[in-house]
């Protein structure tokens, strides 16, 4: 059955369309790399594109600028992991651009109305303004700083509208905090990340406890489109079954209105819990990857040092939380994602 | 008209020359050699030694900032092998990913990573028992595909 369904979320997704949301790399420095929707890693270039799908990794030296339309720019800084992704809100399809870790700048040139949404491991943010910064920090939390313009930030149900030099921290499983002032460049992302880890390793169990939340509200979601997308594929294989019952039996009237009023509205239906499932255990596989990962290594390493804190409970509560990883969202997952 | 005497020479140099292209896994220098890498070159050159993505235990790190972050954190915590003794030296193959973990990922990780020419290493320490993974050969040099342990 898993095996099916894999191939079925395969057929799918490769039958999605191409999003306008490609965006062109403009400016690079450093070590620049780029993750495909294959699988494959290799380096990004100038005049590449980088498409939905694909995840853009710089090195400690790395920067890449992209411009997904005339006038705007996403600059991605140093030590960060950003992706292109895809999800449907209310029927309607919508762009998605996340940060797992790093800080990323957005310069929007105009408000279209089509502006892609803001995702960091914490947080979703609408885009009402032209300028702002997100950092997403080493312990899965966040914070955006509005430059211009207008960003709404929300997190478990909880929303907050940030103005011109406000920011907003959300940790990773709760809602937004307050919202503070905060003037242009006095807010540097290396010192805040360091204060974010400190505090991360001071007590790892707290930490963790974070990221399971966050990682539970994922798999929570991948549950809910996958089933949504098995109970969905059954339908639409049973009014396929009927349709062709009817071709074979020169009813093609009544074929062709089952094809227009039930089956092709299922089918986009269907599309849409893949591309949601997909969003979800994505933006999980990137969450255990860079984040998640950080905390292990880290911890590793004070382990060797023996000034980690607590390290065999973190062992055990770490192991553990991969077994839940491994069991909801890694079905969701294909090979091409590892 | 093939000489038939001929035949047998053939042959043989059709062996040789099929194993000169078999990438063939490290041998017991080789595996020293980056023992002593690890336990002693700096995170810079550690970085450029480390092939991207890197297998760590049953994490798989993917990108140059997460790689620095392990030597660089490795290097702080003064980590190294204390007079490793390889045990075991083997060509990689798939049914080793479970003795890193039984994760996919980390099977995935094996599937995609562990070329024809990459080492499986098991070796004992003054920390204890270290797994050790190397890439297959590549412009006369050998990347660290990853490592685990201790056990």
């Amino acid at each position: 059955m898993k095996k099916q369904l894999l191939l079925l979320i395969t057929a799918a997704v490769l039958a999605l369309p191409l999003s306008a949301q490609n965006s062109d790399v403009v400016y690079l420095e450093g070590w620049v790399d780029v993750k495909t929707g294959s699988g494959d890693i290799s380096e990004l270039f100038m005049g590449d594109q980088v498409r939905v799908g694909e995840t853009v990794i710089t090195g400690d030296d790395g920067l890449a600028e992209l411009q997904p339309e005339a006038g705007s720019r996403i600059i991605i800084h140093p030590g960060t992991v950003f992706s292109l992704q895809e999800r449907t809100v209310n029927g309607q399809k919508r762009s998605v651009v996340s940060t797992s870790l790093g800080s990323v700048a957005f310069r929007f040139n105009k408000m279209t109305g089509a502006e892609p949404d803001i995702a960091t491991p914490s947080m979703v943010a609408g885009v009402r303004g032209t300028e702002f910064t997100v950092f997403a920090g080493a312990d899965g939390s966040s914070l955006i700083m509005v430059e211009s313009g207008a960003v709404a930030v929300e997190s478990q149900g909880r929303s907050v509208d940030l103005a011109p030099n406000e920011g907003v921290e959300v940790q990773p499983g709760e809602a937004p905090g307050e919202k503070f002032r905060v003037m242009r460049g006095s807010l540097d992302f290396s010192a805040w990340n360091a204060n974010r880890a400190e505090e991360m390793l001071s007590d790892p169990l707290l930490a963790l406890a974070r990221m399971e939340k966050q990682l539970v509200e994922l798999a929570e979601q991948v549950q809910e489109w996958g089933g949504r997308y098995e109970a969905n594929i059954k339908l639409v294989e049973q009014k396929r079954g009927e349709m062709k019952t009817l071709a074979e039996a020169g009813k093609e009237d009544q074929a062709r209105s089952l094809f227009t009023e039930e089956l092709r509205p299922l089918e986009v239906e269907t599309s849409d819990m893949v591309l949601n499932y997909r969003y979800y255990s994505l933006s999980a596989l990137n969450f255990r990857r860079h984040v998640m990962s950080g905390l292990y290594t880290r911890m590793k390493a004070l382990g060797f040092s023996g000034t980690a804190v607590d390290f065999e409970g973190f062992r055990g509560a770490y192991a553990a939380l991969l077994d839940y990883y491994e069991e909801m969202i890694v079905p969701y997952l294909v090979a091409a994602d590892f | 008209m093939i000489n038939k005497a001929f035949l047998p020479v053939a042959l043989i140099l059709l062996f040789l020359g099929s194993c000169a292209t078999v990438p063939r896994a490290a041998g017991e220098e080789e595996v020293l050699a980056s023992l002593e890498l690890i336990s002693g070159a700096s995170p810079e050159t550690l970085l450029a030694s480390s092939h991207d993505p890197f297998l760590l235990d049953g994490e798989v790190l993917v990108g140059k900032s997460a790689l620095s972050l392990l030597w660089n954190s490795l290097a702080e915590a003064g980590f190294g092998f204390t007079n490793p003794v390889i045990t075991e030296i083997l060509p990689a193959d798939p049914s080793q990913a479970s003795l890193f973990s039984s994760s996919r990922e980390v099977v995935y990780f094996f599937g995609n990573y562990a070329a024809p020419g990459s080492t499986f290493v098991r070796f004992r320490s003054g920390e204890g028992e270290f797994l050790l993974l190397l890439a297959p050969r590549d412009k006369g040099s050998r990347k660290i595909l990853g490592w685990g342990g201790p056990y």
